[in-house]
């Protein structure tokens, strides 16, 4: 919520509650999606984002009406429907003449559209399509990439990155290893995209490590890019910005060398030698009577207390 | 021999490591980027575009995943594990992908008045317990809010003090005086909203009193002065009229020990002012003096166009006048609005009484304050038809303002000009304004 949003005071303790969940957040919450679609779909669009739900499932709401809206030209009700459910990702499907079987990944910052692309569907094989056992619903997936396309050009960077926020799931401190079932596969090829979703068989290979065999078991989309909107430049880094309360704080006097060995830095304070205990000489010793040098005078006797 | 044989050995021993580890080994030409926190592998490596059809092209694809997800389990693989419950448990890393967040980091909260003053005298916040035993229920009660201990709207019976009046009602005045503090507090709380975001806060102004004081009296006679004046005329004095308390401007000083480098700065730029041989040059002067010369001199012009028009026919000369209606105070808070109407005659006009004299032929009602009421035979005076449709005019009685023309028809041509002859009327600025107050709470 905004600013300004404070200004009306919360009545009861639930909606205090309520709005306190939305405010924004040190550490933030997993991004949710919502999945809508626009006056018209067709038959691919709507199962597609089906599946893609499905893939999202838990933090994902999917809209069961239309939404006559183009983001490209008006996105204040992507921005209303945003702050109504909480949501910053969006996936929105639609489907006529000039752009046959349109999808359009976006997400939000601040309830303000941050980036969108959008991707035409030319190939489609649907999560039903594919005879196969299939993943449990929220397992966290595996990402892959691959294609020199999302490492050079701009937009195949800003989709990767888009992708990556969309299909990540959630960040966990641990996980189970023999969970780890389920393969999104993103490749740039022939200036396509191929998005593949795998099971992950892990098979013995006689070491700690498994082999890994892969078996698809859908959704599959062969996309291509068609228009986009991204952020500027300052606009990008300013919602990449992190509060200072998270970054980590600076150790003082550690540091650490190429191999990883630990040095600490040990300030001392001078240290006064005249009052050392060095070892004590038969021979150095004075003799009791001696004559005093003149040069000596005044020290001589602090030195003798120091010696007996 | 021996040796031969441990060289073999350890030969044989590498062989059937590279055999055990060939199923899970992938050659590539480039290192994957891997980001084990997100489980994400990138492989940056160039595919060979190579025209695939249909299921080679599914096949070709199945086997690069196969390839980089390997990777990517064989980096998994290696973070620490541990068991929990049955279960072999990877940690996983920080993510290191940097994504957009999906608010801004929050915001300190800004403090309040109280806050800024209780930092600035040091007054620490006291914890106070939330149970406080209740004498009369006799029990531990909240301290605040519903079933609170010693709640004063719960009590069945009030004493009358002494000097108060015996008709009031002691329950109603406890309760509207709860009410009022709720009020102000609220008030308060938006204030300080107001002030953290840097909205220009309203003055509270002249509040309503039960009785007001003779300062209240004097600074609300000053408000109304400002509220009334126009282009710097204002109202006259009362004959013992004390002039008005805490009014101008209040001198800042700056901080004896505080910012150095404006000080700095401020000193250089004297310097810097003074070393110059050029003069300074003041815009806003010389911009102004530049105008003030302008309308001087069309005002020459147009006063010789005047004469000159004068000279040639009689016709009579009605100089339009400049008739504002400034909305010049108004007060949020609903105590009190003022506006006037601002009739500003800038000195004398001279015109010809007789020349524009007209009958009212439609009766009209008026639809603004400005305006005349007509009636079927009246006659008219008009000052001023510097607007088409709607002429500026005087009644017999004295009364001034517009009336559509429409309603009026000229006296004839003769007539005027034998009851008519040239006069001067002298505009007195009091004699024209008007406050209307809203509410009646000031004067």
């Amino acid at each position: 919520m905004t600013q300004l949003d404070n200004v009306v005071k919360p009545k009861s303790k639930r909606s205090k509650r309520f709005l306190d969940s939305r405010a924004p957040k040190l550490s933030e919450d997993l991004k949710s999606a919502m999945i809508m679609k626009g006056g018209n779909t067709s038959l691919t669009v709507t199962q597609a984002l089906k599946d893609l739900y499905s893939l999202k499932k838990p933090n994902a709401v999917l809209y069961k009406k239309k939404n006559i809206t183009r983001p490209f030209e008006d996105s204040t009700s992507l921005e209303f429907f945003s702050k109504k459910t909480d949501s910053s990702l969006f996936l929105f499907g639609s489907h006529n003449k000039k752009r046959p079987n349109n999808l359009i990944f976006g997400r939000l910052f601040d309830f303000h559209v941050l980036d969108m692309i959008e991707l035409g569907i030319e190939k489609y094989v649907s999560l039903s399509d594919i005879k196969a056992s299939k993943c449990p619903e929220g397992t966290k997936p595996m990402l892959v990439f691959a294609g020199e396309a999302f490492d050079i050009d701009n937009e195949h960077k800003r989709l990767k990155s888009l992708l990556i926020d969309f299909f990540r799931g959630p960040t966990v401190p641990a996980v189970r290893l023999a969970g780890l079932e389920h393969v999104l596969n993103f490749t740039a090829l022939d200036g396509k995209i191929f998005m593949r979703s795998y099971r992950c068989l892990l098979k013995k290979s006689g070491c700690r490590t498994p082999r890994i065999e892969l078996e698809e078991i859908g959704p599959s989309f062969d996309l291509v890019l068609r228009r986009t909107h991204l952020a500027s430049d300052d606009l990008y880094k300013l919602a990449h910005r992190q509060p200072k309360a998270l970054k980590p704080k600076k150790k003082k006097n550690i540091s650490h060398d190429a191999f990883g060995t630990k040095l600490g830095r040990v300030h001392m304070q001078k240290q006064d030698l005249s009052k050392l205990h060095t070892r004590k000489m038969k021979g150095l010793r004075k003799r009791r009577g001696a004559v005093v040098d003149g040069e000596q005078g005044g020290q001589e006797p602090k030195v003798a207390k120091v010696e007996s | 021999m021996a040796a031969c044989s441990v060289e073999e050995l350890l030969a044989k021993a590498e062989q059937d490591e590279a055999e055990k580890l060939r199923s899970v080994t992938v050659h590539k030409e480039l290192d994957l980027e891997f980001d084990v926190g997100n489980l994400l592998a990138c492989d940056k490596n160039r595919i060979e575009s190579r025209d695939l059809g249909g299921q080679r092209r599914d096949d070709f694809l199945q086997s690069l995943a196969r390839d980089n997800t390997q990777l990517l389990v064989n980096e998994i693989w290696k973070q620490p594990t541990e068991r929990v419950e049955e279960a072999i448990v990877a940690k996983l890393p920080e993510p290191t992908t940097p994504l957009p967040r999906e608010k801004p980091p929050p915001k300190r909260k800004p403090p309040t008045k109280w806050e800024q003053f209780a930092k600035l005298k040091g007054i620490q916040k006291k914890k106070k317990t939330n149970l406080v035993w209740d004498e009369n229920a006799k029990e531990w009660k909240r301290r605040w809010g519903y079933q609170r201990a010693r709640d004063d709207t719960k009590d069945w019976l009030v004493e009358v003090p002494e000097t108060a009046d015996p008709n009031e009602d002691q329950f109603a005045k406890r309760v509207k005086a709860k009410k009022e503090r709720v009020a102000k507090n609220e008030l308060n709380r938006l204030r300080n909203i107001a002030r953290a975001q840097k909205i220009k806060v309203p003055g509270v102004g002249l509040t309503p009193v039960a009785q007001q004081s003779k300062d209240d009296l004097s600074r609300a006679v000053s408000v109304a002065k400002h509220s009334t004046a126009s282009v710097g005329m204002f109202q006259d004095r009362l004959p013992k009229e004390k002039p008005p308390k805490n009014t101008g401007k209040r001198r800042k000083f700056g901080p004896l020990i505080g910012d150095f480098s404006s000080e700095r700065q401020k000193q250089l730029e004297l310097l810097k002012i003074m070393d110059s041989k050029r003069p300074k040059l003041d815009i806003t002067k010389a911009v102004n003096k530049q105008m003030r010369e302008e309308d001087r001199e069309e005002a020459a012009a147009s006063a010789r166009r005047e004469r000159e028009s004068l000279e040639e026919s009689l016709a009579p000369v009605c100089k339009c006048q400049i008739f504002k209606m400034q909305r010049i105070y108004m007060h949020s808070h609903e105590h009190f609005e003022v506006f006037t109407t601002v009739l500003a005659p800038q000195g004398r006009y001279r015109y010809r009484a007789g020349a524009e004299k007209m009958v009212v032929v439609h009766s009209y009602r008026p639809h603004w304050p400005d305006e005349l009421e007509l009636s079927l035979g009246d006659v008219i005076l008009v000052l001023s038809k510097h607007e088409e449709e709607r002429w500026f005019g005087r009644r017999q009685h004295g009364q001034q303002g517009y009336f559509p023309a429409s309603c009026v028809m000229e006296l004839s041509q003769q007539k005027s000009l034998q009851t008519g002859g040239v006069g001067f009327l002298e505009l007195d600025p009091d004699w024209r304004l008007k406050v209307w107050m809203c509410q009646p709470l000031l004067i």
